[in-house]
Order: structure tokens, then C-alpha cells, then sequence
């Protein structure tokens, strides 16, 4: 996919109505009911840190625990002050011998309304 | 090639992280064919397989999006291969309307041409607002100002009956830029990556379903110095195509059964459908029956590839295709299968899926060592 570095020119457009199928059946634009009266909204973390080699793993060069790893950037996210973020994306981007590991990533906000709404 | 039993294999090519293989327009898609004929069963993400317009459907191929592909990884998730789905599409309400009428044609043309079931179509209530950003490491990572409204317009093709969805989000764009002109003379980073990531991400972490995303962007002006790694970017108007195909028979995405640490995924929206039960066992494939998984060489740290390892899945390696990280198997210190190139971890997979050890196709052979006490 291509690089950009503009900032977006969106523009909002009139959303499709409902529209009958075509002969074939064809591409129905369904309608959206309106937002709700202001629900919490996901929000997006980015987060970049160094995790001392030996606290993902229980020697400096045991493999590292991806579960473990996880459980570290929620603490990390925690501590950032977003109580209930859980990671979404992340990966170790670099390996340093003096710092260990960089963990770089999004994590997300859980959205509060979520088990209500199933 | 082979009449040994298929050896379910893992292929990642991370996203947005520079690679020379597959860092660009699907030009990991001949490495995924080599190694799905010589594992049997191929399990990768949209980002090996989408060319924009161009795509490659293969039934060993399992199409699985890089949320759930880690979920599957850490045997949280099992995969349910399906005839076909019907793929909803989800249009950002930031896309012009002429760029949004191509968008809707490329549906059209994939139903027409290729007899996909596509539909509904849903806009979302705002503009999604992408956002995108460099890391530290160089990485391309990304954001939405509202993924709330993503989740929304999900939710509603899930009631409307779509079993996979196609999201199509309007990306910022800067036809001079420096960056996009690395990117079309084949050096640089794909920038929009990341941001794609995170949009296919939350939705099927969200839904349960499996969901990939094609960006909006204008037309570029042509350009004669294009590298052809970069070049399936530039056939069309839109590159939803890839994305349609690939989808239109992703595998179910089921959760596996609870084993006590309270890890097991419940979807907020998705599997709750009716119709959407376990399949039988030997229908599904899980973690527990990969045979291998190739990764570049300096790219081993994400989380599908660190599962693997963990689990003692064989690790292969593949040095020939140089990215911007260095994360390699001796700095995690993970064991590893080198290869130099895909030719090469194919060739080691096929080993695998014959029940050679690979040790024995390399020199010097190494004697064989004593036990402790043996």
C-alpha cells in the first residue's frame, strides 16, 4: 500500500438510503440508525517501551512469552492510566542488550457498553 | 509435489515494517503459492495476499486476518475452512462520491465476474478519520479519531447477514511526497500499513468474523521509473478486489473451549449468530496441528511467530528478505531453520512434510552427541 503524509481531506457525504435490489439482486445500501445518545467511545493507545530482558522470561535469553508480553503492556497501559486497555497490535521492534526488548503497538480502551449490547 | 499428508504451515510477512518480500502491492503472493504447494496447507494474512486488483485463490490457502491469525497462534482460536461467505462492505463516510461509486463498481465487478456474494453495503455514521504515524522503530503504525463508528456500521452488516466484512476506510493522501515516491521506486516503508492493521483488527476482534481492509485513495499520475513490486497498486481505481476474493472464503473463526484460564475469546457481537456452533473436530484446524512457520529472519518478534516458537513449532527463518528490524532469532534467543530464501523454505517445509530432518540436507553433518549418562 502506498506512503502518504498529508493530512486527511475527508469529507463527509450524504449516507446511502435504503435501496431496492436490483434485477440480479444487486448491492443493497442499508441505512444506519442513528448514534446512540452518546455511548463511551474505544479509544486507540499508542505505546513504545523498553522491557528489562528478564522480565518477560525467566533467563535473559529464554525466548520470550508472548503471554507474558501481553500481560506486561496491559500493565504498561495501566500505568499510562487507561485501567482497561488491553493491547490490539504490537510486536518487539528491536532487542538491545542493555535495555532488552522494545514493545511497540496500539492498544484499545475496551468499550464499556460492549457485553450489554450482545 | 508430495502425496505425504499436508503440513499446516505458517507464513508471516509482517505489515508495515519494510520488507523486501512483501512489503509492497502483494508481492508476497508467489512465496505463499510456492509454499502452499509444498506444505498442502498454507495459513497467512491479507497482507501476503492483496494486490489490489490482482489476488490469487487457492484452496490451501486459509486467508486469516493478523488479529485473529495471532488468536489462532496462541490456540485461543481454531479455523473452520467454508465453501464461501457473503462479504458486507463497509465504506467510510469520508470517501468522496466518486471515489465511492468505484468502490461500489469493483463490488459489482466481483459479483458479476467472479460470482462473489457481496452485500450489504453500510456507510459509516462520521468519517472514520484514519491517522498515520511512523514508530520508533521506523514501523508504520496508525489510528482512527472514531472506531466507534468502524465497530457500528460492523455491528450493523453483522445483523444484515454479511459473514465477512470489507472495509474500505479514505486514507490521507500527498501525491509529492517523498515517502510515496520511496514506496513507487521500490525503498520505504509502507506508510498506510499500520493504519490498515488497526482497522481489520478491531473489527474482528469486535465481530468474530473475518474482515480485511482496502484503503480509498485517488488515482496517482504515471510513473515510468515504477517498481514492479509496487506496481499492482496502479491497474485500478480501487483496491478492494483482493480483498473480496480473499475473503469470500476466509475460514470461520471458532473459539476454542475454555481451559480453565479464563483466556477463552467471547465475542461482543459475531459468533452468537445463530448457525455459528463448533464445527466437528476434524474440520477445524488449530495451532496444536501446525508443522512450521516461516517468518523473515530479522521480523520474529510478533506474537503469532513467538506462539509458535514457544510451542516448538519449527521456525524457519528466512534471511533473503531484509525488513527495517533486526529482531532476529539469536537476539530472542529462539531457535531457528535459516533459509536464504522462500525457494529455500519451501524446499525445507516440503523436508518437514516428508519427515526428513532438514539437518540432514545441510553440511558438515554434525556426529550424533551422547546423552548425559548415555
Amino acid at each position: 500500500m502506498r506512503p502518504s503524509s498529508a493530512s486527511t481531506r475527508n469529507k463527509p457525504v450524504a449516507l446511502l438510503s435504503h435501496g431496492p435490489a436490483g434485477p440480479e439482486g444487486g448491492i443493497i445500501a442499508a441505512g444506519l440508525d442513528p448514534p446512540a445518545m452518546d455511548p463511551p467511545r474505544p479509544v486507540l493507545v499508542p505505546f513504545c517501551f523498553w522491557l528489562p530482558r528478564t522480565a518477560g522470561s525467566s533467563r535473559p535469553l529464554d525466548p520470550p512469552d508472548p503471554a507474558a508480553l501481553r500481560s506486561t503492556i496491559r500493565a504498561h497501559l495501566n500505568d499510562l492510566g487507561w485501567a482497561d486497555a488491553q493491547p490490539l497490535r504490537w510486536a518487539i521492534t528491536a532487542v538491545d542488550p542493555l535495555r532488552g526488548l522494545q514493545l511497540e503497538g496500539v492498544g484499545m480502551r475496551q468499550d464499556p457498553t460492549a457485553q450489554q449490547r450482545r | 509435489m508430495s502425496d505425504a499428508p499436508p503440513l499446516a504451515t505458517l507464513l508471516v510477512i509482517p505489515t508495515g515494517v519494510g520488507c523486501a518480500l512483501g512489503g509492497y502491492a502483494g508481492d508476497g503472493l508467489p512465496a505463499a503459492r510456492l509454499l502452499a504447494a509444498a506444505s498442502g496447507c498454507l495459513i497467512t494474512h491479507p497482507n501476503v495476499m492483496n494486490g489490489a486488483a490482482l489476488y490469487w485463490s487457492d484452496r490451501r490457502i486459509h486467508y486469516v486476518e493478523g488479529w485473529a491469525l495471532d488468536r489462532f497462534a496462541a490456540a485461543e482460536l481454531a479455523l473452520a475452512p467454508v465453501a464461501g461467505r457473503r462479504v458486507g462492505l463497509l465504506l467510510d463516510a469520508g470517501i468522496e462520491p466518486e471515489l465511492r461509486a468505484r468502490q461500489l463498481q469493483a463490488a459489482e465487478a466481483c459479483r458479476a465476474t467472479l460470482g462473489l456474494a457481496i452485500g450489504p453495503v453500510v456507510t459509516t455514521d462520521v468519517p472514520l478519520g484514519v491517522g498515520l504515524s511512523l514508530g520508533p522503530s521506523g514501523t508504520s503504525w496508525g489510528s482512527l479519531e472514531r472506531p466507534d463508528a468502524l465497530l457500528r456500521a460492523g455491528e450493523k452488516l453483522v445483523k444484515a447477514g454479511a459473514t465477512a466484512i470489507a472495509a474500505v476506510a479514505r486514507f490521507p493522501e500527498d501525491p509529492g511526497s517523498e515517502a510515496l515516491a520511496a514506496y513507487r521506486h521500490g525503498s520505504g516503508v509502507d506508510a498506510l500499513a499500520g493504519a490498515e492493521a488497526v482497522i481489520s483488527h478491531l473489527l474482528v476482534q469486535h465481530l468474530g468474523i473475518p474482515c480485511a481492509h482496502a484503503p480509498a485513495l485517488a488515482p496517482l499520475p504515471l510513473d515510468p521509473d515504477l517498481d514492479p513490486r509496487a506496481a499492482a497498486e496502479e491497474l485500478g481505481h480501487t483496491f478492494l478486489p483482493c480483498v473480496l476474493v480473499g475473503l469470500s472464503r476466509a475460514p470461520d473463526l471458532v473459539p476454542l473451549a475454555d481451559d480453565g484460564s479464563g483466556r477463552a475469546i467471547r465475542w461482543p457481537v459475531g459468533p452468537s449468530r445463530p448457525g455459528h456452533g463448533r464445527p466437528p473436530a476434524g474440520a477445524l484446524l488449530e495451532a496444536s496441528s501446525l508443522g512450521a512457520v516461516v517468518a523473515p529472519a530479522g521480523a520474529l518478534g510478533g506474537e503469532a511467530v513467538l506462539a509458535c516458537a514457544r510451542r516448538g513449532v519449527p521456525l524457519i527463518a528466512v534471511a533473503g528478505n531484509a525488513c527495517l528490524l533486526q529482531v532476529s532469532g539469536e537476539a530472542l534467543g529462539l531457535e531457528v531453520l535459516t533459509a536464504s530464501s522462500y525457494a529455500e523454505a519451501a524446499g525445507l517445509v516440503l523436508a518437514l512434510r516428508e519427515g526428513l530432518d532438514p539437518g540432514s540436507l545441510r553440511r558438515p553433518l554434525q556426529r550424533l552427541e551422547l546423552a548425559p549418562g548415555g
